[in-house]
């Protein structure tokens, strides 16, 4: 079998997904062509040898809608022999279009793509593209729909997180992402959004709260109450989870991931297609897997499929360097790093989207990088990149310097 | 024309006059026979061309409590029956003879001239579900309930009743109507939209006959092209308000165990997004998948048959004549204390 490398991965800094972010200007498919354009310009690859343009969205409605992988390609000038697809696996798609890419070329059916992924919650909308999951009985009823923030609350209940667990964790997320950009971390993976005249619109990331502490935390109300005792979405939580008596609402939008606009690319290629254009791989892709898991708990997919996963590759937990853990809430990474008994230094090294936000389609193919970045600095060699998913999944893929 | 369980009075008006009557029963129910008669009603009706309208009313004090539950246990004895040998044909048995009042509801519903049901008592069930097929609806005011009890013992209202409910009500009391089971006073039933008219008893079917009189039209609003449902698309930000939360009620409310509400809901759920004709079938569909369900069938038992039973004394002494008591003692053991109030 082939072997898949990253030789390259860009992102666009995060907007605030809002109408007053800066990034709700640009079109979905502007910001998805952002980090192909700085591709292209970074590795000087002539863009026909690239098999795929493979990109995650969630909500693949409107401008986001018909296939954005392949609209994607004419907005960033590519040639038009580059194909270009959609997948959208929840909030792992960016990194399933990463393992997807890696598929091909490690059968051999590829040899060089480009996989990421793109999401504009300002301009389309968290839920846009509606489905039956919620909706319908046949769908909600056997998977225990609840609304992700109450799962994530049923989480720290069940597992034993207090608000003060998930606000510390909050507090120390926002502490490592000021950091990283005030260290300048971040310098190579972010591409600033330009305009048509290379104007600058945003080169920072511009959810962040630097300075956030216990105290602002404490000032906010739970989020999903609401939900969970009107909704009846508790009741659907303890129904699942019986030995939980009343599901305790921890979760805000101070501890739970932020949302913003952005757009990331990952070049994936075989080792021959690499040497042949030039480039240096920077990783291995060693393994990767998903799976479903406890769907009324939802979120907690990154223990099952990594479990899975080290299976696969024969490893164990210890044989990891460090850890991207989406934090979707942060609940979901307490949970994880409970379960594996992992140390918190190793995790979410750099601050993750309860700082920085979780453009939903693009994160995962954000964090890949961001850890892969971390490994070089700290001259470490494996990492595991996880995201939770709605619906219960997960998704995770185990990177190795080369 | 004579009938057994019907009266069929053509009015000089054009406005005929159906009263429901059946002989020897306190109540009117929907028996085979019954059925038989409205089918033959509705064929005549239809063709006889002096008949502009029809008005359902019954002679006795109440309208009609719905389906005959022995009905029901015939064709779930003839599916029991069957599906050892022939699962599939049970099944499509079933469901072709579990949807028949489905059909003839949608006959009257489709057959070019206005009924109208004259509602002056109790009506329930499958006789409501006549109501709502029905072109206009007029109950008297009184001390009586109407609606749609089926999910308490383990069904669904299947003949046409959990689609014609969501599009006559507002989305959530309508599920919250047919998922509870819920029987409502007239006044009730107006608020809900399910009803046009409360009027008194006396004027009942004279208020009725009016309403033909007055043009009303023989098309429900559903099958003319741009209908839109109280709720709107399921599949829209106002539908998005409705579903998550109801399949969240649902669980809470029956902690899924109970096939004839998850019925229910599924069939408004999937229905609301069909035209009339293919949503009856959808809901027949589910229906037919209820009546098949062993709980359905124990609650039927238990609730019904059983009860009527235990409300008829069926275990009591037949040696020991009936006696009305006029004194009641009662004595107390003689350790036995009134608790202290603490």
């Amino acid at each position: 079998m082939a072997e898949a490398f990253i030789y390259d991965h860009v992102r666009t800094p995060r907007g605030r997904g809002r109408k007053d972010g800066a990034l709700h200007e640009v079109s979905s498919v502007k910001l998805a062509a952002a980090p192909l354009a700085a591709l292209e310009r970074r590795s000087g690859l002539d863009t026909r040898l690239i098999d795929d343009v493979i990109l995650g969205c969630v909500d693949p409605v409107g401008e986001a809608g018909g296939d954005i992988g392949r609209a994607a390609v004419f907005a960033a000038g590519w040639a038009i022999e580059v194909p270009g697809m959609q997948i959208n696996r929840f909030c792992a798609s960016g990194l399933d279009a990463v393992n997807l890419a890696a598929a091909g070329i490690m059968s051999g059916q590829s040899d060089l793509v480009v996989a990421g992924g793109v999401e504009s919650m300002s301009r389309v909308g968290l839920g846009a593209s509606g489905g039956a999951w919620p909706m319908d009985p046949a769908v909600a009823l056997p998977s225990y729909f609840m609304p992700q923030g109450v799962s994530a609350d049923l989480i720290a209940t069940k597992y034993g997180f207090s608000r003060d667990d998930v606000d510390a964790y909050a507090v120390e997320s926002q502490r490592r992402a000021a950091a990283s950009w005030a260290e300048g971390r971040f310098a190579r993976a972010v591409e600033p959004v330009r305009d048509g005249n290379g104007l600058m619109i945003l080169d920072r990331d511009e959810h962040m709260r630097p300075g956030t502490d216990m105290q602002s935390l404490a000032a906010l109300k739970p989020a999903f109450a609401i939900f969970g005792e009107m909704g009846g979405f508790d009741a659907v939580a303890i129904a699942a989870h019986p030995e939980v008596e009343r599901v305790e609402h921890v979760h805000h939008a101070g501890n739970s991931s932020g949302i913003v606009d952005g757009a990331a690319a990952v070049l994936v290629g075989s080792k021959e297609a690499g040497a042949a254009a030039g480039l240096r791989p920077r990783a291995r892709i060693r393994a990767f897997a998903s799976i479903g898991s406890d769907p009324a708990l939802m979120l907690t997919g990154p223990v099952d499929v990594t479990e899975k996963l080290l299976r696969r590759a024969g490893l164990t937990i210890g044989d990891i360097d460090l850890f991207e853990v989406n934090e979707a809430f942060a609940a979901v990474v307490l949970r994880f790093m409970q379960h594996f008994e992992v140390d918190p230094g190793r995790v979410n090294v750099a601050g993750g989207a309860i700082a920085l936000g979780h453009p939903l389609g693009a994160t995962g193919a954000m964090i890949l990088g961001t850890v892969l970045d971390e490994l070089e600095a700290r001259d470490l060699g494996v990492a595991l990149v996880t995201l939770c998913i709605g619906a219960g999944m997960g998704t995770a893929t185990l990177i190795e310097r080369v | 024309m004579t009938y057994t369980h019907f009266t069929f009075e053509a009015g000089a008006d054009g406005i005929a006059l159906l009263v429901w009557d059946s002989p020897g029963r306190s109540m009117n129910v929907f028996t085979a026979e019954v059925m038989d008669e409205i089918e033959a009603v509705l064929a005549a009706i239809s063709a006889d061309d002096a008949v502009t309208g029809v008005v359902v009313t019954s002679a006795k004090r109440d309208f009609s409590g719905g389906a005959d539950l022995k009905m029901v246990e015939a064709l779930l004895a003839d599916y029991a029956h069957l599906k050892d040998a022939d699962p599939e044909a049970a099944m499509q048995r079933l469901f072709v003879e579990g949807a028949r009042m489905s059909r003839l509801w949608r006959s009257i519903e489709t057959c070019g001239k206005p009924w109208v049901a004259a509602i002056n008592g109790t009506c329930l069930g499958g006789a409501f579900e006549l109501a709502l097929a029905c072109h206009g609806r007029i109950a008297a005011e009184g001390d009586f309930r109407v609606g749609l009890p089926e999910v308490k013992i383990g069904l669904f209202p299947g003949a046409g009743g959990t689609q014609r409910v969501m599009r006559m009500a507002e989305p959530q009391a309508g599920l919250t109507f047919l998922l509870q089971g819920q029987t409502v006073a007239p006044k009730k039933a107006l608020a809900l939209r399910l009803l046009d008219k409360v009027v008194p008893a006396a004027s009942l079917v004279a208020e009725a006959r009016a309403m033909i009189a007055a043009g009303l039209s023989a098309k429900k609003p559903w099958d003319s092209d741009g209908f839109r449902a109280p709720g709107g698309a399921v599949y829209s930000p106002a539908g998005f308000q409705v579903w998550p939360a109801a399949n969240a009620l649902y669980r809470r409310e029956t902690h899924d165990n109970y096939p004839g509400a998850r019925g229910a809901l599924a069939a408004a759920f999937e229905g609301l997004q069909l035209p009339m004709d293919l949503a009856l079938k959808v809901e027949a569909r589910h229906f037919a998948g209820v009546l098949a369900s062993p709980e359905a069938q124990a609650m039927i038992r238990s609730l019904f048959v059983s009860m009527q039973d235990l409300g008829k004394g069926a275990r009591r002494p037949v040696a020991e004549p009936p006696a009305t008591p006029r004194k009641v003692a009662f004595s107390a053991p003689a350790s036995w204390a009134p608790a202290s109030p603490m």
